[in-house]
């Protein structure tokens, strides 16, 4: 299996740790809002243009709600775009803030704004690679600096303006850093884990390869000895080849050839479903016309197996109800997975939700949408 | 499976990520103090600060050994180390900043926050907590301390004890957040493994087929379509050699693939040779060309496929090409060994050829995508066809292997 890990963010490495600590990256997003609207409030006399305070707060809003919805697992990797889409809302929310208040307006008043910046760098550091977190952090620090430093020219400020630039980026810096270095600390975990994970794999296949092959072996030899070895022993004993013989050997060729044929048509992914679902006789759980299902990657075979199992097993879906369909667009595979759901949304979703997350890291371009009782799951891979 | 860490592994690696953020948050915080005493340097030189950065250099070295050496030793040190060097740094702020003003004020609780940013070689929450209150703890005393000689009152401010609060709340949640997706992991982790075995029973069972597509599906053909009476020698010979490999021997084992090693005894005895023989034993014309030294480059595993791909080729030829001619080439480069096999014949039509055609996709397509090959196809009605397959080199396949551990 060929696995390499270049920039990767733990989102896509971790998907399922990324989830878990979710909720931190939600705590974050309403903190930031509460803690910009608490300390404009509480600096108020110090406001002179109430509409720029006021747009301030919602460029905060605007930014936490970006930051939910982007981190939701029903939803493609989070984006360079998007990230540096928050923190430049977050940025210009600080701006308009230093804008707002008058020639009494201290550092301190609206240092609400490297604070929220720099929680949300931290708070976003599970899903952008390091070496981005740590590029943008520094930028988005440079330019908290310069807008302290433009604040500072026209306020009433005792310290040199240099001290207070530094002041202002602590927070930006700080945080976005450490962000860094935790999402850092945890992917070279994980890439020392892949290389032992994937040599104490390679050892286990090669230890099972001769039981598996002689399983194969020992099916295959079951069938020939029924029927065909007795024929070729009659034919290469009597050296002759009478018309029985032939009538035999045209009829046991066909039935080889139609068992080869299904069997060379059938992908891994109908063999998984037709398995999973005990549903040998529905063709139709799995269209897969141009026999894409090959080209998926080990991971992305992997993570649609484990959804395919935890469906299988749970309550949550109506089993008969299961399509799934892989048509081909340019050079890409479109896969569309159709259920009935069978449980509230709450239930479905929170045992759903970690699939969600593996799959929109393993594919591209997922979507879930849900329009009761129907669930169709979209997404996307490259094919050679 | 690159897919997450396993469940046992989480718990470890998030404590030691938490350790390494909190180590570098108080390193850049030392930094920015260091930073901000030399700017008040620079824009009063008449101001003692030396003192403040000789302060934050040894709290930047002794959480730089924290970070590199995380046990409770070092910890310590650093917060031995670390008290009389705030005292130092605050008294120093205090008496040359004057008026202190707020971003004095932060600068000494910078230093302060990032003393209490020690918890992180506990290996449980509780002792995380433990140091982070003894960080606190001593912050405290140095600051308090410092300021009560100069200014008479305390001036540890509420930002550090808020900063504390964050910390462990934090700490907390990221413990706790840990608990939630073990069962999900492990169904991931079995799934990659079941993959894995599937995709080797899928590798096995492919190479069964192809064996048996070569071997019985064609001596049962021969029968079908053999006149009345009397046997081909030839034909009876390959039937009791082949009962003889499938019933008798383990004709799927990696063993079968390690004796087939076509560059040890040269070409001519490689798998490649022996189709060809076997070809012009069914009075095919064969022609060879190119760099059959080249096979030696192929590994046990794409020597072993590329014999019998070649085989159903020419079978090819004889049965549906109309010509009794073909021509081998073969080629290479570092990468691959490639294998073009022309005829003259009257070619097809691939739109047209019946879905239940074997030869092509099972025996020559299956089977050399197995050893990570692939094989193309040109052929026009009326002129003849050609099919090139490609093979990897050992080397080749060395350079993928290595990638992948990487």
């Amino acid at each position: 299996m060929t696995t390499s890990i270049g920039p990767l963010s733990l989102q896509q490495l971790d998907p399922l740790g990324t989830l878990d600590g979710r909720s931190i990256t939600v705590v974050a997003a309403g903190g930031v809002v509460a803690i910009s609207s608490i300390m404009t409030v509480r600096g108020f006399e110090a406001v002179t243009s109430p509409l720029l305070a006021g747009i301030a707060i919602l460029l905060v809003l605007i930014a936490a709600l970006v930051v939910v919805r982007g981190t939701s697992p029903s939803r493609t990797s989070f984006s360079a775009v998007l990230h540096v889409t928050v923190l430049g809302l977050l940025v210009a929310a600080y701006a308009v803030s230093s804008a707002s208040l008058g020639p009494a307006g201290s550092l301190l008043i609206n240092y609400w704004g490297p604070l929220v910046i720099g929680i949300i760098s931290a708070a976003l550091a599970p899903y952008r690679p390091v070496r981005h977190l740590i590029t943008v952090g520094v930028l988005v620090a440079a330019v908290t600096g310069v807008v302290a430093f433009i604040q500072s020219q026209s306020s009433n400020l005792t310290a040199p303006a240099s001290v207070v630039v530094l002041v202002a980026l602590t927070p930006v810096l700080t945080m976005s850093l450490g962000g860094s270095a935790f999402a850092n600390s945890i992917a070279r975990t994980h890439r020392r884990w892949v290389s032992r994970a994937q040599s104490a794999s390679q050892r286990q296949l090669e230890r099972q390869q001769v039981s598996v092959a002689r399983s194969v072996q020992q099916d295959r030899v079951t069938i020939l000895n029924r029927d065909i070895v007795p024929l070729f022993v009659d034919v290469s004993t009597h050296g002759t080849i009478s018309s029985e013989h032939r009538v035999r050997a045209a009829e046991y060729s066909e039935s080889i050839r139609e068992l080869m044929v299904n069997e060379v048509n059938r992908s891994w992914l109908e063999a998984l479903i037709t398995e999973t679902f005990e549903a040998r006789d529905d063709i139709d759980r799995v269209r897969d016309p141009h026999r894409l299902a090959a080209a998926m990657t080990p991971s992305q075979q992997a993570a649609l197996r484990a959804a395919v199992l935890a469906v299988a097993s749970g309550s949550e879906l109506v089993r008969d109800s299961v399509r799934l369909v892989i048509e081909q667009n340019d050079t890409v595979a479109v896969v569309v997975v159709t259920a009935t759901v069978a449980s509230p949304e709450l239930p479905w979703r929170s045992f759903l939700d970690p699939y969600f997350a593996v799959l929109r890291v393993v594919f591209t371009g997922l979507n879930v949408s849900y329009r009761s009782p129907s669930l169709t799951v979209r997404f996307t891979y490259d094919i050679p | 499976m690159s897919i997450g860490l396993p469940a046992h592994l989480r718990r470890e690696s998030v404590s030691r990520a938490f350790a390494r953020t909190m180590n570098t948050v108080a390193c850049t915080s030392f930094v920015i103090a260091l930073a901000s005493v030399l700017a008040w340097y620079v824009s009063d030189s008449t101001r003692v600060m030396w003192p403040a950065a000789v302060a934050a250099i040894l709290m930047l070295i002794t959480v730089w050994l924290m970070n590199q050496y995380r046990s409770p030793f070092v910890t310590v040190a650093h917060l031995v180390v670390g008290g009389p060097a705030l005292y130092w740094f605050a008294f120093t702020v205090i008496s040359q900043v004057q008026p202190l003003s707020a971003a004095g004020q932060f600068v000494v609780n910078l230093l302060a926050i990032g003393l209490v940013l020690v918890g992180g070689p506990g290996g449980t929450l509780l002792w995380s907590i433990v140091w982070c209150t003894g960080g606190l703890l001593v912050s405290w005393a140095a600051v308090s301390l410092a300021s009560g000689q100069l200014m008479g009152q305390s001036l540890h401010s509420r930002s550090v004890f808020t900063a504390y609060i964050v910390v462990i709340l934090v700490l907390i949640t990221v413990r706790a957040s840990q608990r939630g997706v073990r069962r999900v992991q492990s169904s991931l982790h079995r799934a990659a493994r079941d993959n894995e075995l599937a995709q080797l029973r899928y590798g096995i069972e492919a190479t069964a087929a192809a064996v048996l597509h070569d071997t019985v599906l064609g001596h049962l053909a021969s029968i079908a379509h053999a006149p009345p009476g009397a046997i081909n020698p030839q034909l009876k010979r390959e039937i009791v050699r082949d009962l003889e490999v499938l019933v008798g021997e383990d004709w799927l084992s990696g063993s079968a693939h390690d004796r087939a090693d076509g560059a040890a005894t040269g070409w001519h005895k490689s798998t490649l040779g022996v189709a060809i023989a076997e070809a012009r034993a069914m009075e095919l014309e064969v022609d060879v060309t190119g760099d059959t030294e080249a096979l030696a480059r192929l590994d046990p595993r794409g020597a072993t496929a590329l014999g019998p791909a070649v085989k159903q080729c020419l079978v090819n030829v004889i049965k549906h090409s109309g010509t009794m001619r073909a021509e081998v080439a073969v080629f290479a480069s570092d990468r691959e060994v490639s294998v073009l096999v022309v005829d003259a014949g009257r070619g097809f039509d691939d739109a047209k050829t019946g879905a239940d055609r074997l030869g092509l996709r099972q025996s020559v397509r299956r089977r050399i995508e197995l050893v990570d090959g692939s094989v193309q196809v040109w052929s026009t009605p009326g002129l003849g066809t050609s099919v090139m397959i490609r093979i990897p080199t050992s080397s080749e396949n060395t350079l993928v292997a290595g990638s992948a551990v990487e």
